[in-house]
């Protein structure tokens, strides 16, 4: 077995197994091979007993990679585990007290269990146990170089738990490597039928669908992988990215709409989509899912991506924005504002000689402002829109729908009330004279100027030659 | 004809002169998203420019053909004297409000279309083009209209305001209210890229093209750069705010130019989210971008 194999299994026997002895040797063995993986100095320090040593490999891995933040954490852990043993003893604390207790198991990292009597395993302990066994089993037996019998050890560990992880991804690949493929399948298929929910026992199954070239299978098993709770996304987004390089489309987009049934706020997935849409020619659907993934936001990196490709399009106008009045309100208010400058300005730049007609002019202006808003771009405004008559439209909407209406503007499906069109005009026509007579009435001094000007001082360009 | 040609070399004259130290904005780089023709900015470009040729160039054409100015033909008195009349009556002076003479207030709107030359208004329609048309986009038609009108407005009392009151001196130009236009802009587009001329840039790629192609490498050089409008912008309200103070203090226009009313005319950007599309307010209030 490589240096690389034996550090895997090392880690395996450690952290699945909770087998120290094995896994330190296993270690050792790859760091005889491999002296330069600051990973097994790392994982080797757990399965040293001696704090000394522990220490020891922790600072052997950061000497051979400095940026190991785990193997700096581990280093800052044993200097405040000493710190603290440091402190104890110099504040007369005697060994063995809580004090004591807590900076030993600090600098061991594997909690000191008590010891109590044992007492008889329960019939899932003992099925872990006999598991257990037969990894360590099948561990040792790779380590002679017996993968047959270490095959055989990994399939009764799936006779156990038809869907153990670790052992059907070691048992296939030895299957594999010596020519059972079927036999591998065989397993892989047992553990699906049982209803097994690990993504990556499916993964191995579309693996071999797709490298049989079995494209109703492999797409089967996406669709199962789809409606896993746990599928990873980037799994499914590696998948449909999979379809679309082989040029199945249609099958990527029933793929990602599957998943997006049961998760419809994951915003990678719907940038996933939005992409796939865009690349099938269908841009306004595109649109559609760029906006929900940058509605939730664009603090994520999807949630900007998203927003940055929906540059491309129109905004969508939400029933929200069409019912504010307040909205509606600012754009009158605009028309105030100017309308007050203008004002102050035929009253010689004087606040003071602002007089009522002004004023009124100004007020005028933001009521004329108010109905041509209304007549044009705020024709929905809650409240009003009903009491102008509006009635809601009558055609049924489907939620993902967008309709391009009112010179190109994308507008989500409505279901406020929107004024009539001949009463739109009648409003209309009412703003603008009302907004006329409102300059009139702001402009009276200048207009009158306008069509009588007085004559200025005028320098004569030649007085000077 | 050689009006024309003169017209051309004073255009070409500008691009060169204005983009030589400082980068000279000529277009925008960023989506307009609602596909709408900006028809509102050829409008005002259109407008302007038919100020000056038909009404304000005339006077010009005529003065080109001096040559002693000590020998003016009656016609080129008259062009004098009915330049210097044009700007002296519908320029922006603040008698006109004060006192009430001229067409008052009206020479709030008359002095935002008029130009002194022909270089002045080159110079403002290529940044109102530049700029404008995405704000229009943002906007709609109407309500960009409605700000320009504002801006210029705005900075039109800055400038009253601001130069000391014993110096009557006419101001024309729209550079007030496009400076409200690229003030806005920034706002609405912090993150956008303007497409500029920079001679000094461009001459040393043309250098560093020619020195790679000498050596066997593949080299383009374009005349244009792209530049964050944040730095552009940002360069012309510093040179801005520097000479206010000055003309502030002075009452003098340095170069000839009211950088008050450009000033105040970036100041009166503020107002733009009273006009922008109400959908792209909301996005823009979410953190968005428009």
């Amino acid at each position: 077995m490589d240096a690389r194999a034996l550090y895997q299994q090392g880690v395996i026997a450690i952290r699945e197994q909770k087998d120290l002895t094995a896994g330190r040797q296993l270690l050792l063995q790859s760091l005889r091979m491999e002296p330069e993986n600051d990973m097994a100095w790392l994982w080797l320090s757990r399965a040293l007993s001696d704090p000394a040593r522990q220490r020891q490999a922790v600072e052997r891995a950061l000497a051979i990679n400095p940026e190991n933040a785990k193997a700096q954490q581990l280093l800052q852990r044993f200097e405040a585990g000493a710190h603290i043993q440091t402190e104890a003893v110099s504040n007369g604390a005697p060994n063995g007290t809580p004090l004591g207790a807590k900076a030993r198991s600090t600098a061991l990292l594997v909690p000191v269990k008590p010891k109590t009597p044992a007492a008889p395993p329960a019939p899932g302990e003992r099925k872990q146990i006999q598991i257990a066994a037969y990894i360590k089993k099948a561990i040792a037996q790779l380590s002679e170089g017996d993968e047959e019998g270490a095959i055989e050890h990994y399939v009764r560990v799936l006779q156990l738990q038809v869907d153990h992880e670790v052992a059907m991804r070691e048992a296939v690949r030895y299957l594999v490597k010596n020519g059972y493929e079927d036999d591998a399948k065989e397993l892989i298929w047992r553990a699906i039928d049982a209803g097994t929910q690990h993504p990556s026992i499916f993964i191995t199954a579309l693996d071999f669908a797709r490298r049989d070239r079995d494209n109703d299978k492999a797409d089967a098993l996406r669709h199962r992988i789809a409606q896993l709770p746990d599928a990873p996304t980037d799994l499914v987004l590696k998948m449909s990215g999979d379809l679309v390089k082989e040029g199945r489309y249609g099958n990527a987009d029933a793929l990602l709409r599957e998943v997006l049934e049961s998760r419809h706020d994951d915003q990678k997935i719907l940038l996933a989509m939005g992409e796939l849409q865009n690349q099938m020619g269908r841009p306004r659907e595109s649109m559609i899912y760029y906006n929900r993934a940058a509605k939730l936001g664009v603090s994520s990196k999807e949630g900007r991506e998203a927003d940055k490709r929906l540059a491309n399009f129109a905004p969508v106008l939400t029933d929200r924005e069409r019912g504010s009045v307040v909205l509606a309100v600012r754009e009158a208010a605009a028309i105030g504002v100017f309308f007050l400058l203008l004002a102050w300005q035929d009253s010689g730049l004087n606040v003071g000689q602002i007089n009522l007609r002004h004023w009124a002019g100004v007020v005028l202006s933001v009521l004329g402002g108010y109905l041509l808003v209304t007549a044009t771009s705020s024709p929905q405004q809650n409240g009003l829109a009903a009491l102008l008559g509006g009635t809601k439209p009558k055609r049924k909407v489907n939620a993902d729908e967008l309709e391009t209406r009112m010179g190109g503007v994308l507008q989500e499906p409505t279901q406020l009330p929107i004024i009539p069109v001949p009463v739109r005009i009648v409003v209309g026509v009412i703003g603008a004279a009302l907004v006329a007579l409102a300059f009139w009435w702001v402009f009276s001094t200048s207009l009158e100027l306008l069509f009588n000007p007085v004559p200025p001082f005028i320098p004569d360009p030649f007085a000077e030659f | 004809m050689d009006i024309l040609l003169i017209l051309f070399f004073e255009l070409l004259f500008l691009l060169l002169l204005g983009g030589l130290i400082t980068p000279f904005p000529i277009s925008d780089t960023g989506t307009v998203r609602y596909n709408s023709l900006p028809w509102m900015t050829i409008t005002l470009i259109l407008i302007n420019t038919l100020v000056f040729m038909a009404w304000q160039f005339p006077h010009l054409v005529e003065l080109m053909s001096v040559t002693d100015e000590t020998q003016l033909t009656n016609g080129q008195v008259d062009a004098i004297y009915g330049y210097v009349n044009q700007i002296w009556t519908y320029g922006l002076r603040r008698v006109f409000f004060t006192e009430g003479l001229s067409i008052g207030a009206f020479s709030n709107f008359t002095a935002m279309f008029m130009h002194a030359d022909f270089s002045h208004l080159a110079g403002n329609m290529i940044f109102l083009w530049a700029f404008g048309r995405r704000l229009e986009d943002a906007c709609g038609h109407w309500r960009f209209l409605l700000f320009y009108l504002l801006a210029g407005t705005v900075s039109h009392m800055g400038s009253i305001f601001l130069i000391p009151s014993d110096q009557d001196v006419p101001s024309i130009g729209a550079s007030g209210a496009i400076s409200g236009v690229m003030g806005a802009y920034l706002l609405l587009f912090p993150g956008a890229k303007m497409t500029c001329l920079w001679v000094l840039i461009a001459v040393l790629r043309f250098f560093a093209s020619f020195v790679m192609r000498l050596i066997g490498e593949k080299s383009e050089a374009r005349w244009t750069i792209k530049l964050p409008a944040l730095l552009v912008v940002g360069l012309y309200i510093v040179y801005d705010i520097q000479d206010t103070f000055n003309t502030a203090q002075t009452g003098e226009f340095l170069g000839g130019v009211n950088y008050i009313a450009h000033t105040t005319g970036f100041l009166a950007a503020i107002t733009i989210f009273l006009f922008v599309r109400k959908d792209l307010l909301v996005r823009y209030a979410a953190g968005r971008s428009i």
